[in-house]
């Protein structure tokens, strides 16, 4: 119990996500793919996996690389030997059949192909015999048919029935979705009182009708006509969606159609539930499996802070993280994925201790916090306060011996800076980057950035960042007389 | 001759105090009267008035000799030479020296009216080179000037 509360609670949104996301996706790969080999192969493929992480538990190093080399070469292999059914699925299906939605299941009898061709036979006046058994079994009934076990197409049928084609004049036998056979030799009726516009087809359909509870559609040469035989009786079939109605009572379908589309329901909804268990298993493989444990330094974010506050100094910058997770999802961390942020909007000016606690922390997905160190973060905060503060030079090298720089102002000679009260009233003044006293023979005018020692003190606003030093250059007297200056020498 | 005799008296007193004053090993404050003394007292002659204030490198005849913004760690001494005018009773001032922002030594001194020249001064060592400044403080912690220079190499 203890276990699956704080598996509960490791579980995060993206791991959510995550499993949800790979399952749609394996489950929409099982229902473009369905019907075809690919399915078989990406099972036999699974179960090699399984086997495969077996022998590598059991020690069976041989077996275990074999089988992660076949997987390796059979998914090239899948690739070219299926590309007619891969590349068929995506030229087939638009783009929004391949990520929703469920293709309809062909029927077993695609009635509408075949009531287009009987109709089209009917106008060309093509004779036709067609033979949809139902429960009866035919094979001591129909005699001589040839194998045909062809898909139905309205070209196809059009063209066994075609007047030149040898096996014209048998019955085509209808098996689902297939011509079973063609040219198949019905009993003839024995009845003497049909009406004398009835040939021989209808007399062979009558015949079978006779012995069997199959259904039997004839297409008069003479007239077009289309008629069915079904129960001894010959009906005749005025338009294609009557043809289509009886068709599908003979199959069923009506009746069965709840049952049908209710076990394709069931199929579908187990196919997504194995999905997800595949998935989850997987998951829970890669980020559960196998525990490692790591420690990372990662830096301290503050945030929520108050706009009149500073931080002015805090106990440390970061803190040591000890994670644990899979070996593979350790070793693809990288120390960027890891957030430690700590919110100061309830803070006041001053010394503030917070708690690093397990909310403040962000980790991917499958990565589990253990320890945090420190627990806790002494923060020192401030109110902002500006003020103004004399810029002083800050000369470094060596003047030349004879020389000495009497004067040098500083333009502007106070900078407004801004920070911390406590910081902002111990500062006194702003010293500017060394100013390079070698080389320099004569009076003239520098630029210095400003030197900012603390980092919570920063130039104001509309301040600037530079000063400008104007500097007078005279020579050393060695006696009380006033030195002489020495202008800048004129460029040549 | 007693003249003579009273002249040399009085420049071995002061000969005397100099050495008194130079004794002082890591800084030494000088003081010096004005030579033209007296002037009738005014409203504005009411208040101690700092009418000079430089470093400079020595002094010499109490003036400032170089006075500058940059010295050398070599000359091995500055000085903080000040003078005011009128000093309308006696009074003292300090001299805080800086190096940076951390106060390195504080020295005090008298000032006698009506006018008087005076000043601090301290080695250099090597571990002086960077930024310093000066604060002359007078009554009641009122900073009087701020001079700034820079010790190098």
């Amino acid at each position: 119990m203890e276990f699956l509360t704080s598996f509960l609670y490791s579980i995060q949104w993206q791991d959510i996500f995550d499993i949800l996301l790979n399952s749609y996706i394996l489950f929409r790969i099982y229902i473009l793919f369905r019907g075809t080999p690919i399915v078989q192969v990406l099972l036999v493929l699974t179960a090699l996996q399984v086997v495969q992480v077996m022998a590598m538990s059991l020690g069976l190093v041989v077996t275990s690389w074999v089988i992660r080399g076949i997987t390796a070469v059979a998914t090239l292999i899948i690739v070219v030997v299926f590309r007619n059914e891969i590349r068929s699925v995506f030229t087939t299906h638009n783009l929004k059949s391949i990520f929703w939605g469920l293709p309809e299941r062909r029927r077993a009898t695609p009635d509408e192909i075949i009531a287009d061709a009987v109709f089209e036979m009917g106008r060309q006046r093509i004779g036709a015999l067609l033979v949809f058994p139902n429960k009866d079994d035919l094979k001591e009934i129909v005699e001589n048919g040839i194998p045909w076990n062809g898909t139905i197409t309205r070209e196809m049928l059009i063209s066994i029935f075609w007047h030149d084609n040898p096996v014209h004049d048998g019955a085509a036998i209808v098996r689902g979705d297939r011509i079973s056979s063609v040219g198949a030799i019905l009993p003839l009726t024995r009845r003497k009182d049909l009406p004398s516009r009835y040939g021989t087809r209808h007399r062979a359909a009558l015949g079978l009708s006779e012995v069997s509870d199959a259904l039997v559609i004839v297409v008069s040469e003479e007239r077009g006509e289309v008629s069915v035989v079904k129960n001894f009786a010959i009906e005749p079939v005025p338009d294609r969606e009557t043809l289509i109605g009886l068709l599908q009572d003979h199959s069923g379908i009506t009746a069965k159609g709840a049952g049908f589309f209710q076990r394709e329901k069931t199929r579908t909804g187990l196919a997504a539930l194995i999905s997800l268990f595949f998935v989850f298993t997987v998951w829970y493989q890669l980020t559960r499996g196998s525990d490692t444990l790591i420690s990372l330094e990662v830096p301290l974010e503050f945030y929520n802070r108050a706009p009149n506050m500073e931080i002015i100094d805090t106990s440390v910058h970061s803190v040591q993280l000890y994670l644990s997770g899979s070996g593979q999802l350790i070793q693809s961390l990288k120390p960027e994925q890891l957030t430690v942020r700590l919110d100061l909007e309830q803070l006041d000016a001053g010394e503030n201790i917070l708690p690093v606690e397990p909310e403040n922390i962000t980790t991917p997905p499958g990565i589990l916090l253990r320890r945090v160190e420190p627990s806790s973060v002494q923060l020192f905060l401030d109110k902002i306060a500006e003020k103004e503060v004399p810029v002083q030079v800050t000369w470094a090298g060596e003047l030349d011996p004879d020389l000495i720089i009497s004067e040098a102002e500083v333009n502007p000679s106070k900078i407004r800076v801004r920070g911390g009260r406590r910081l902002i009233d111990r500062i006194t003044t702003l010293y500017t980057e060394p100013v390079d006293l070698n080389g320099i023979t004569s009076s003239d005018t520098v630029t210095a950035p400003l030197q900012l020692d603390s980092a919570g003190i920063k130039v104001a606003s509309g301040s600037k960042e530079k000063v400008s030093v104007n500097y007078k250059v005279r020579t050393r007297t060695p006696a009380s007389a006033p030195g002489k200056d020495v202008s800048p020498k004129a460029e040549p | 001759m007693p003249q003579r005799l009273a002249q040399r008296l009085v420049s071995f007193r002061i000969f005397l105090l100099l050495i008194c004053i130079l004794g002082c090993p890591a800084c030494r404050v000088h003081a010096q009267p004005e030579a033209d003394a007296v002037a009738p007292a005014t409203a504005a002659d009411t208040e101690l008035t700092l009418v000079r204030a430089v470093m400079c490198e020595k002094i010499q005849d109490y003036q400032p000799v170089n006075p500058a913004v940059v010295f050398s760690v070599s000359i091995g001494e500055v000085y903080c030479f000040t003078a005011f005018s009128p000093v309308p009773e006696q009074t003292v001032i300090d001299y805080k020296w800086y190096r940076r922002d951390d106060l390195v030594t504080n020295r005090r001194v008298v000032l006698y009216s009506p006018k008087w020249s005076t000043y601090s001064s301290i080695h250099l060592r090597g571990a002086d080179i960077g930024p310093w400044r000066v604060e002359i403080i007078g009554h009641e912690e009122a900073v009087l000037e701020v001079l700034r220079f820079s010790v190098t190499r």
